[in-house]
């Protein structure tokens, strides 16, 4: 229950709300259920219903996940907007400190209250620590590997050889992506391979179910 | 009429007619091919039409940013810059781009990130204005969004290629399955009168032949799937 309470919380739903949503439909569905019950006099209705019943309220849970990891994708995809502003402000001879002031004009609302706590951060901790409680708002692995680039560079100073290095995490963060979607793209179009298989095999069974009640008359007959 | 509506009229005849020559039962084949039709001209086409608009737009953003940036470095303005990068543009973009002639520069980019819809373009008209606003050099700042660019081409192309690959693929699988279901009418034709009595086998005909067009729709659906940063499927273009 805490784990829902902390899923609606996150989503930015009011869980009041949303419970009051639930219930009501939750109550209609059975209200609906237990009237054509009566009046259709069928147990299969009872079963139909059920069924339908929990399909509704998967589909309600199921909603609530999947705007957590659509939240969840569009501030990985902030982070990396965020990193390609700051690369601009670095190669424009910013320090990281200023690049980061500079870019919470471009971020979202979220991201510019993450950017002032890890600017605030900073102001008292000059470790590494900072860095890494911001790369851990996020959850790929490249987050960590590009803030801790970006502390290297506070650490040991901008030179040639940290930019690079910087930049090529972005790089290899981009064609990452890339590939990703590019694999996701050839399992999809790989699956449908399956469908005229599947056809196929219902034209075979229509057949032979077909023939083999035909055998089935046949036998009777005689 | 377009490619697609003509391609969605054989389609739907050929499952019609595979269907009709199965079942005997010419309302089922109607009823297949008026869904058919219903599809391809409804939902498919405006589908597909909308993938392309988004590859083809996609295409002449990364023309666009490249040739700009490259001239930008070299005439050091952005009015200089877009007026050279205008000349190499196709006519498609400059009749589209007709009735912002008397904006300025800035306003004809905040105008076009209406057009490019993209991640990458709104990336890049923030650089431009920093490079207003700070200068710097165009082609250091500018070499992620570059390489980011180059990729999402990347993938377009690559997806397009997988596309002509399963789609392919898919045909050959279909007209295979749905030839099996003529060839086997004609080879069990002793058996076939019988069977196309029993009730339930000219509605198993109907069951395939709409399975078919849901397969269809699948594959219509998923080819057409292309995920660019910033680009909104469900935005009026």
């Amino acid at each position: 229950m805490k784990r829902f309470e902390e899923l609606l919380t996150f989503i930015g739903k009011n869980k009041n709300k949303e419970y009051l949503k639930i219930v009501i439909i939750n109550i209609v569905s059975i209200a609906l259920l237990v009237t054509l019950t009566i009046l259709l006099k069928q147990i299969m209705v009872v079963f139909i219903g059920i069924i339908v019943i929990l399909v509704v309220n998967y589909l309600i849970f199921d909603s609530y996940l999947a705007r957590k990891k659509e939240i969840l994708n569009e501030r990985e995809n902030e982070f990396i907007t965020m990193i390609s502003y700051i690369q601009f402000f670095l190669s424009n001879s910013y320090n990281i400190y200023q690049s980061f002031q500079a870019v919470s004009a471009y971020a979202s609302p979220w991201m510019e209250e993450q950017l002032q706590s890890l600017i605030l951060e900073i102001d008292h901790d000059k470790s590494v620590k900072p860095f890494l409680n911001f790369a851990n708002k996020f959850q790929t692995h490249s987050t960590n590997n590009i803030m801790l680039s970006l502390y290297q560079m506070v650490d040991e100073g901008e030179n040639s050889l940290h930019m690079m290095q910087f930049n090529n995490l972005l790089l290899q963060l981009s064609r990452n992506q890339q590939k990703q979607l590019i694999d996701n793209k050839d399992r999809s179009m790989s699956s449908l391979s399956s469908l005229p298989l599947i056809g196929a095999g219902a034209i075979t069974i229509l057949l032979t179910f077909g023939i083999i009640s035909i055998m089935g008359e046949m036998v009777s007959v005689l | 009429m377009n490619k697609v509506a003509t391609l969605g009229i054989f389609i739907s005849l050929i499952i019609g007619i595979t269907c009709f020559i199965s079942s005997n039962n010419w309302i089922i084949a109607l009823v297949i091919f008026a869904l058919g039709i219903i599809y391809f001209f409804f939902l498919a086409s405006p589908m597909v039409k909308r993938y392309v608009i988004k590859s083809e737009r996609f295409h002449q953003c990364y023309h666009f940013i490249n040739t700009f940036i490259v001239s930008l470095s070299i005439k050091g303005t952005v009015n200089a810059a877009y007026e050279s990068t205008l000349e190499t543009m196709g006519e498609d973009f400059k009749k589209s781009i007709e009735n912002i002639e008397e904006f300025s520069s800035s306003d004809r980019l905040d105008y076009l990130n209406k057009y490019f819809r993209f991640h990458d373009f709104s990336l890049f008209i923030d650089l431009i204005k920093i490079f207003e606003d700070q200068g710097g050099d165009i082609i250091d700042m500018s070499s992620y969004l570059l390489e980011d660019l180059k990729n999402t081409e990347e993938y377009i192309s690559t997806s397009s290629a997988i596309n002509r690959k399963k789609i392919t693929e898919f045909v050959i699988l279909w007209l295979l399955s749905l030839s099996i279901m003529i060839f086997l009418r004609f080879a069990l034709s002793s058996f076939f009168i019988t069977i196309s009595k029993q009730f339930f086998y000219p509605l198993g005909i109907f069951a395939i032949s709409l399975f078919c067009l849901v397969s269809v729709h699948l594959a219509i659906y998923k080819m057409c799937k292309l995920k660019i940063k910033g680009w909104d499927d469900h935005e009026k273009i």
